[in-house]
């Protein structure tokens, strides 16, 4: 009835916006609601770059925009050093935190929990968490290492966007090697473009890396299952498990 | 990983954080030794319970227990969805799960072996336990036996069980989290979250009455679903795999374990935590832990729960990437 009601609106030639609009969830002030458990449905997580099937990956289309990360020189080479290494190079093979954006792709689920001033995500991931300030604060002073970053929110439009700063020069992208240095600035985008599915961008740059920024895309996918709900991946526990049986 | 360093270092001279005790108390214990040294802890050991018992006596100045039990029950605000608005930081009033029998911090630990050495008896607080009535846990003879010859070790462990799964950075479990670390409450229709800011874990509560996953799903953190009876939010607890302790001392559960927790506001600044432990394969019968929880940083409307990094800062900050100690 409500899509009814739209298009006959649009017959008239009312507002696009307002019937655009109706198709997500709203919050009581008027924001996206992103509440919700989502995942991505891709394989970034083994690979951001287009890649076919090896033994330790699936194959799957990229999520860059442009084929190639963009690489200084040296980095390119060290990038292929980390490829050649990913068995035991790789951050989360000692299942440290992922670091932005690679914890969103993981690809475990995660859910969001959002109030006027704060959005939290809560990830399945080692139980991670980022506490999303949107109350108009800015990043704390000085450089500081952290594995996820400092992440400032604000609401352009119906767009959250995030600026995250403060990483170490520890996390990868993917487990095929590429990475960053402590200079990255990563800035995502969560656009709701109905109501169970996030178009997810990204933009990375990094002046120490790269030679330009670049960015990534991806849908964020609701779960809709019955009694969905996150479970637990405490991999830094996995080994000392059999000392307490 | 910078917040951990300091507070690896805050940990020494408050005695917060137990995870780092192991390593610090040889070194510290070096530096320590002498009458001087006994005499300034001493001094440092009183001033500390001094400031505790004040800010203790200045929470709980408002609202004693007994006062409690006569006034009209608080009327909290409503969110949308109906629940009680509890939102914010809370913290346990005696936190610390270095023991269950004497709830203090694991980093007192050390004030205390000094104390003993100069033939003085460290203060005591009484037990979390509140049933049975002699507070203390009903292990079955040969789970007191196991818990037993852990506290025996906790000093000089000689076996992998004799170290605290907390001084590894694994979870703490559902019981022992709100009592060891601050933690804050939020709220969305059908959902009330637990964030505990130590080792970032966290609870999501289901309040929409959904069954518990089957039992062959066990997590560190454990299955919660809540439901909210007036101003008590009771939370049933499954699917434990209780490979975490309830102290440091060695009380433990097995994957059987069913826990039911209330929390009951009692004011917007105050709340009454029980949690009652069930588990045959382990204990004689049930037994319950009270303890009085309060509203944190409510003249900080924007303080911010930042990065804290356990595994990682334990496994590559401090034992990888530590530089070399200049001569």
């Amino acid at each position: 009835m409500k899509n009814f009601a739209c298009h006959l609106a649009l017959a008239f030639v009312a507002s696009r916006v307002a019937c655009a609009q109706s198709a997500i969830p709203r919050t009581a002030e008027g924001r996206p609601d992103l509440s919700g458990i989502w995942q991505v449905m891709n394989t970034a997580e083994w690979d951001v770059q287009d890649h076919h099937a090896r033994p330790d990956a699936p194959a799957g289309l990229g999520v860059l925009e442009g084929d190639q990360i963009p690489y200084q020189p040296w980095a390119a080479a060290k990038k292929k050093e980390n490829f050649e290494m990913r068995a035991t190079a790789d951050p989360l093979a000692k299942c440290y935190l992922p670091g932005v954006p690679r914890i969103t792709y993981t690809p475990l689920p995660f859910q969001v929990f959002q109030t006027p001033k704060q959005v939290t995500i809560f990830y399945q991931y080692a139980h991670a968490v980022r506490h999303i300030f949107a109350n108009g604060s800015k990043h704390p002073d000085g450089h500081i290492d952290w594995w996820l970053g400092d992440s400032r929110a604000q609401w352009q439009g119906d767009t959250l966007v995030v600026d995250v700063t403060d990483f170490n020069d520890l996390t990868w992208f993917d487990r095929a090697g590429d990475f960053h240095s402590d200079a990255l600035h990563v800035v995502e985008r969560y656009t709701l473009a109905d109501a169970d599915h996030i178009n997810y961008e990204v933009s990375i740059e990094d002046p120490k890396v790269f030679t330009r920024p670049w960015k990534m895309n991806m849908i964020l996918y609701r779960h809709k299952e019955k009694n969905s709900q996150l479970l637990e991946h405490e991999c830094y526990g996995f080994e000392y498990e059999p000392y307490y049986p | 990983m910078l917040r951990l360093r300091v507070r690896a270092v805050l940990s020494v001279i408050e005695g917060q954080d137990e995870y780092t005790k192991m390593n610090t108390r040889s070194l510290l214990a070096t530096a320590l030794a002498g009458a001087f040294a006994v005499a300034a802890v001493v001094v440092a050991a009183r001033a500390q319970n001094a400031a505790v018992d004040k800010a203790i006596a200045g929470q709980s100045a408002a609202q004693s227990p007994s006062d409690v039990k006569t006034a009209a029950p608080w009327v909290p605000s409503r969110l949308p969805g109906g629940q009680p608005d509890v939102q914010g930081f809370w913290s346990a009033e005696v936190s610390g799960t270095y023991s269950l029998l004497n709830p203090r911090k694991g980093g007192i630990r050390l004030q205390e072996q000094l104390l003993e050495k100069a033939g003085r008896k460290p203060p005591t607080k009484p037990t979390r336990i509140v049933d049975p009535p002699d507070g203390q846990v009903p292990y079955q003879p040969w789970a007191r036996a196991k818990q037993q010859e852990i506290q025996a070790n906790i000093d000089n462990p000689t076996a992998q069980r004799h170290i605290d799964p907390q001084a590894r950075c694994l979870p703490n479990g559902p019981l022992r989290s709100p009592l060891w670390s601050t933690y804050e409450i939020m709220q969305s229709p059908g959902y009330l979250v637990f964030s505990y800011e130590t080792t970032h874990m966290y609870r999501i509560v289901a309040l929409d009455g959904r069954p518990h996953p089957s039992q062959n799903v066990k997590l560190w953190m454990g299955d919660s679903r809540g439901h909210w009876e007036g101003n008590t939010l009771v939370v049933d607890v499954m699917n434990n795999n209780l490979k975490s302790r309830f102290s440091t001392e060695g009380d433990f559960a097995s994957d059987k374990a069913h826990i039911v927790e209330r929390y009951t506001f009692l004011d917007a600044n105050t709340m009454e935590y029980r949690a009652t432990i069930e588990d045959p394969s382990v204990y004689t019968r049930p037994w319950t832990i009270q303890a009085r929880m309060i509203r944190i940083h409510t003249k900080e409307p924007d303080y911010e729960v930042w990065e804290d990094a356990c595994h990682e800062g334990e496994k590559h900050g401090l034992l990888e990437a530590a530089p070399p100690e200049k001569k």
